[in-house]
């Protein structure tokens, strides 16, 4: 009875639901109308989901202004630090596998297709969704970001930095929207990394299909039993083989593991002390610079196919790797 | 911080006639003692009485009752003395009780900022033990107490009394929320499809 009294009354409802993150705020919308409307038509809901442009009274911080001294003009508002949508966000990860074959692409340029098409994907998916919300609280009119790409091989490092990109919205609008900022991102990829040339298909499950590179193995018997162990290491990308009783095929294979983040932040707000307050003149003209970082993990590993001849093993086998060889 | 600090007055006022026992020892002494040695115009021992909706008297120190905004001012807008019990018609006596009970271990707390604002709130939704102690108690208890501290004006125990709702949302799904609540699924089908459709991107 009382649960009823206030879950239902707005005031109490967003009271409670501003202690909990974005996500299980906008989840709770599915609760019933009443928490729907809540959330969203709450100002204060609104602003710490950034989806409004209007921070509340709240997020407002006046300066202390000296009382003995009435003459002075007002001082200027302080607010809350600005905060981006995304602060250290990872947008996607994912793996995929690739063969190496001098018919593939090499890999950086895999690497940049995936990250197009991951993006492109996500935007056309969401895209609508993703209008509702700022990319950063309060909204700013312009950003500048930089694309910094790191390759992780087995023993290597690689950073490189891609030309950066600048959003600016239309004076229309109150801000730069997420979805805004991914289109511009993915254009920016899309111009930058336009150039190069791609086969038509790089769908990973084709190319498992069709991996070209192969190595015969060596001819020398062992027992089965042995063999069993020895297979669980070639499994796990080990570059020795052990020879089986037939001809196998040894696919090598890449094993990309991509992690896309976005940090986005207004530098000049953060120093040691973390971040600090912004100047209400400071948010309307703010630029904020934001770097996309994308991690790409490569590992490569072998593995056995035994197409011909069925022995209880090759079942095992098949059992054992068999979503990999087909 | 309002009361140790009227006990150290009293005890070095005593002490230069009496050998007392120093300070620290004094601490230790329990409230009601102290009542005795108190003289009568010490502003934050006097009692008042509550009048809870199923009419009950309840006294309570006046410091104590003035946690709540609504009684404070109501006291300053009466004047120091108030022997009739104040009604609180909205808060039956076992939660006036719980309410009580809060603002008595809260009664030295430092006032809350003047900009309460978001940025505290936002921290997290950390509870100090003994407040988390205090609301365990029946769901509604809970939200008898929140009503209450609304109604009272009680903005902390408020404060930690949505917290406490809000961990319980903290994760679950809406069918999850509605059940822990008990709330009525007044969506179609059709519309619970779009909300989960517009949430994708947010979920992993």
């Amino acid at each position: 009875m009382a649960a009823e009294s206030v879950l239902t009354l707005p005031e109490l409802l967003t009271n409670i639901l501003l202690n909990l993150s974005f996500q299980d705020v906008m989840r709770a919308r599915g609760v019933n109308h009443i928490w729907q409307d809540v959330i969203d038509t709450s100002p204060e809901i609104l602003w710490n989901t950034w989806r409004s442009p209007i921070p509340p009274k709240s997020a407002r911080k006046h300066r202390l202004t000296d009382p003995s001294s009435p003459q002075l003009p007002p001082q200027p508002l302080d607010f809350e630090p600005f905060k981006p949508f995304f602060e250290k966000t990872l947008i996607n990860t994912d793996e995929w596998i690739t063969g190496i074959s001098p018919s593939e692409p090499p890999p950086r340029i895999a690497q940049r297709q995936f990250i197009r098409r991951s993006l492109q994907e996500f935007i056309a998916k969401h895209a609508a969704n993703l209008k509702r919300f700022y990319i950063t609280r309060p909204p700013l009119k312009k950003i500048d970001s930089s694309i910094k790409l790191i390759t992780a091989g087995r023993s290597s490092l690689q950073t490189s930095f891609d030309r950066g990109f600048f959003v600016d919205c239309s004076p229309a609008d109150a801000g730069i929207t997420v979805d805004m900022y991914l289109r511009a991102l993915l254009a920016c990829l899309d111009a930058s990394w336009g150039h190069i040339n791609l086969p038509p298909t790089l769908d990973s499950s084709n190319n498992m299909a069709t991996v070209s590179t192969t190595i015969t193995a060596g001819a020398s018997t062992n027992t089965n039993t042995n063999s069993i162990t020895s297979y669980a290491r070639v499994g796990i990308g080990n570059e020795e083989y052990w020879g089986v009783s037939s001809p196998d095929m040894v696919v090598r294979r890449r094993k990309h593991r991509l992690e896309t983040q976005l940090l986005t932040m207004k530098t000049e707000h953060f120093d040691d002390d973390g971040p600090r307050m912004t100047r209400l003149e400071e948010w309307e003209n703010g630029a904020m610079s934001s770097t996309l970082i994308i991690k790409v993990q490569v590992s490569e590993s072998s593995m056995v196919l035994r197409p011909q001849k069925k022995s209880w093993f090759a079942t095992l086998y098949d059992a054992l790797f068999g979503a990999w060889s087909r | 911080m309002g009361l140790s600090a009227s006990r150290q007055i009293e005890t070095t006022a005593i002490s230069g006639h009496l050998a007392f026992p120093t300070t620290a020892q004094l601490h230790h002494i329990n409230l009601p003692v102290f009542r005795q040695l108190s003289t009568p115009t010490a502003v934050n021992m006097t009692n008042m009485k509550l009048l809870s909706s199923d009419n009950v008297e309840i006294s309570v120190e006046k410091d104590v009752a003035e946690r709540s905004v609504l009684i404070k001012n109501m006291l300053e807008d009466v004047g120091e003395t108030m022997d009739a019990p104040i009604p609180i018609p909205n808060v039956n006596e076992a939660v006036l009780r719980k309410v009580i009970e809060w603002c008595e271990h809260h009664r030295n707390d430092p006032p809350p900022p003047a900009d309460d604002d978001s940025d505290s709130r936002k921290k997290s939704t950390d509870i100090e033990e003994w407040d988390q102690k205090f609301m365990q108690v029946d769901q509604e208890m809970l939200f008898e107490i929140i009503l209450a501290a609304n109604y009272l004006d009680i903005k902390p125990l408020l404060d930690v009394g949505c917290k406490t709702v809000a961990n319980m949302i903290k994760g679950k799904s809406p069918e999850e929320i509605r059940k822990t609540f008990n709330i009525q699924n007044d969506f179609t089908p059709e519309e619970e499809d779009q909300i989960r459709r517009e949430n994708e991107w947010a979920e992993e």
